[in-house]
């Protein structure tokens, strides 16, 4: 039944559906630590964004890879968790290092959030959730991309609200973090309505 | 910089908290803390894993080459939660049934990665393993205190147990039970703690 | 020995990766046994609980031999889908294995019907890892008491045969109430239940006419 399914999705939808409707920061609540940390400039934000898009997108591929070439054939199933992480630490730290060494005005743009990736939790969340779902190669390209894009823009409105927000007069003791789990609150409340808009 | 058990202890409890200081670990704060007895589950796995990963990455800190500390890090850390998963899982599966969701949020708890790489990866063996326990410490402190708000407010009983004259002053606040509940409480805490910590610096 | 060589950073990672890989692995196949025992007798306690069998204490050879006596176990297959059945001998209840995407994992469970497939008599779910505290309250007794005795409404809609959560009629006897705050998991628990209803009563129409 599923299998039927898998080939009729569309890519667009599963990449809408991963970036909206099931939004890893703000309807499941991952990657939370390093969105309070960075959020607060929009440039920052958006350097993190693309940052974890880019390695969603194929740190889901290569688990996907991984996990049904290597882990399934062998019955190393239960290998998959730190199997995932250690592939994510691997790929971040490769992508430092090419990076570093090929565009050093990109490593000093995005160069400091790359150790934050790899503990953010919503990586290893979508390459976790990829293997719920009777997706196909390219469809998990596809989710990856969205669950990284989903987070992108929840960070990147979260940034700019605390811009505005900076210039206010806050109580010592509720400014920086604070407020921003308030803003955040307030964000997912909203969010809770686009659950189970679109259907998969 | 010198630090003795003393110091050590008193900033992960307080002056360096990894909550409301450091803001981490706030992923699983928001996932588990409408119940106090989930609450009590994770933070006794939390304490347990950021022990003894900072025991062993401080062990192993002279061979660690700088450049893949993380990947060896993360591998420790994850080692260590599996195999703790595997043992609790075939001595106790009851218990197991209860601790068992909570274990890879244990995994990407950036608290333990946190404290591995700032404390173990700089220091003695047996003060890191203090600190680690120290910073769950503070960590399970927090939660508890926001559990202590959510699952009275949330469902109106504790631990499971009824509140009394439940019926006269409870009305079920749903937002107290989704994770948006968190939020606002986490919030709450931080505020009170850091305009604590404010206040003083002032008078001092 | 340089710290920095690449062949020092290579050679390190390569032994931690292969120590700590082994060491999991060795942890694992030793509780396997065990892992396969517990499995077990928690198979068996769910389906005793979904029965509402009486077993004499709480050993798995009790449960083993309780279910011996009450429960005939068949497969039932139809098309690619295979459902595991049981039977109570005494009684006219036949249960199935159901098992669906929850909302973050795989929810299974057992849910038993009256013969005529018109009632639900109970339901008790084998594995389900929603979230504690919310969704992974579907587990609760006060869930799962409301199932008991409830009808199945098979001129709905194939989606609203059981309904969980809101509905049109409040007084709907083919209705239950949500997990206030778990909306996700409610609303894929019914619809896992409604699929799984109408491919079970598919199968078991296309069995019973094969045997005629």
């Amino acid at each position: 039944m599923e299998t039927e399914l898998a080939g009729l999705l569309p890519v667009v939808l599963i990449f809408a559906s991963a970036a909206f409707t099931d939004n890893i920061l703000l309807a499941r609540f991952l990657g939370m630590c390093s969105c309070l940390g960075v959020s607060r400039k929009v440039d920052t934000s958006i350097g993190l964004g693309v940052a974890v898009i880019f390695v969603t997108a194929s740190t889901a591929g290569i688990n996907y890879l991984v996990y049904h070439y290597l882990l399934a054939p062998l019955g190393l199933e239960y290998l998959r968790l730190i199997t995932f992480i250690v592939v994510i630490a691997a790929f971040v730290q490769l992508v430092e290092m090419v990076v570093e060494r090929f565009s050093p005005t990109l490593y000093n743009a995005l160069g400091i959030f790359l150790p934050l990736i790899t503990v953010n939790c919503a990586i290893l969340g979508i390459s976790l959730f990829m293997l719920n779902k009777p997706y196909n190669f390219v469809q998990t390209l596809a989710f990856g991309a969205g669950g990284g894009f989903g987070w992108f823009v929840a960070i990147g409105m979260i940034g700019a609200i605390r811009e505005k927000i900076n210039e206010a007069s806050l109580p010592k003791g509720l400014e920086g973090p604070g407020i921003t789990l308030i803003i955040i609150g307030i964000m997912a409340l909203a969010f809770v309505g686009f659950s189970g808009m679109v259907k998969i | 910089m010198a630090d003795t058990p003393r110091t050590v202890t008193a900033k992960a409890l307080w002056a360096e908290n990894p909550i409301f200081r450091q803001v981490l670990g706030i992923c699983s704060t928001l996932a588990v803390t409408n119940l106090l007895a989930n609450t009590l589950f994770m933070c006794f796995g939390v304490i347990f894993v950021t022990s003894l990963s900072n025991l062993t990455i401080s062990l192993l800190r002279e061979y660690i080459p700088k450049r893949v500390r993380m990947i060896v890090q993360v591998l420790i850390i994850a080692s260590y939660v599996m195999m703790v998963d595997i043992i609790i899982k075939a001595l106790n599966p009851d218990i197991h049934r209860f601790i068992g969701p909570y274990v890879g949020l244990i995994i990407t708890n950036c608290i333990i990665m946190g404290r591995a790489e700032a404390f173990a990866s700089q220091n003695k063996p047996w003060i890191s393993l203090l600190d680690g326990f120290a910073s769950g410490l503070g960590y399970s402190f927090i939660l508890i205190a926001i559990a202590l708000v959510r699952e009275p407010l949330g469902f109106g009983t504790l631990l499971g147990y009824t509140l009394p004259a439940k019926d006269l002053w409870w009305h079920q606040w749903t937002i107290m039970v989704m994770p948006p509940g968190a939020f606002f409480m986490l919030a709450i805490v931080t505020w009170a703690c850091r305009g604590l910590q404010v206040s003083k610096e002032k008078t001092t | 020995m340089n710290k920095s060589s690449p062949a020092y950073i290579l050679t390190f990672t390569l032994i931690i990766c292969a120590v700590f890989g082994t060491a999991v692995s060795l942890v694992h196949h030793g509780t396997r046994g065990m892992l396969e025992k517990n499995k077990k007798l928690h198979r068996n306690r769910v389906i005793a609980r979904a029965f509402e069998l009486d077993v004499p204490g709480e050993s798995a050879a009790a449960y083993a031999r309780a279910l011996e006596n009450a429960i005939q176990r068949d497969t039932l297959v139809h098309k690619e889908r295979a459902f595991r059945t049981f039977t109570h001998t005494g009684q006219n209840h036949i249960g199935f294995v159901f098992s669906g995407m929850g909302f973050w994992d795989a929810i299974t469970g057992i849910l038993v019907l009256t013969g005529d497939l018109e009632r639900v008599v109970n339901i008790q779910f084998l594995e389900q890892k929603e979230t504690p505290g919310l969704g992974a309250r579907i587990e609760e007794p006060w869930f799962t008491r409301q199932f008991k005795g409830l009808r199945i409404d098979w001129d709905a809609l194939p989606a609203e045969r059981i309904i969980v959560g809101p509905s049109p009629d409040p007084d709907a006897q083919n209705r239950v109430d949500a997990i206030t705050g778990a909306t996700q998991t409610s609303i894929a628990l019914m619809r896992i239940l409604n699929e799984e209803l109408d491919t079970f009563r598919k199968a078991r129409t296309a069995s019973a006419s094969e045997r005629l």
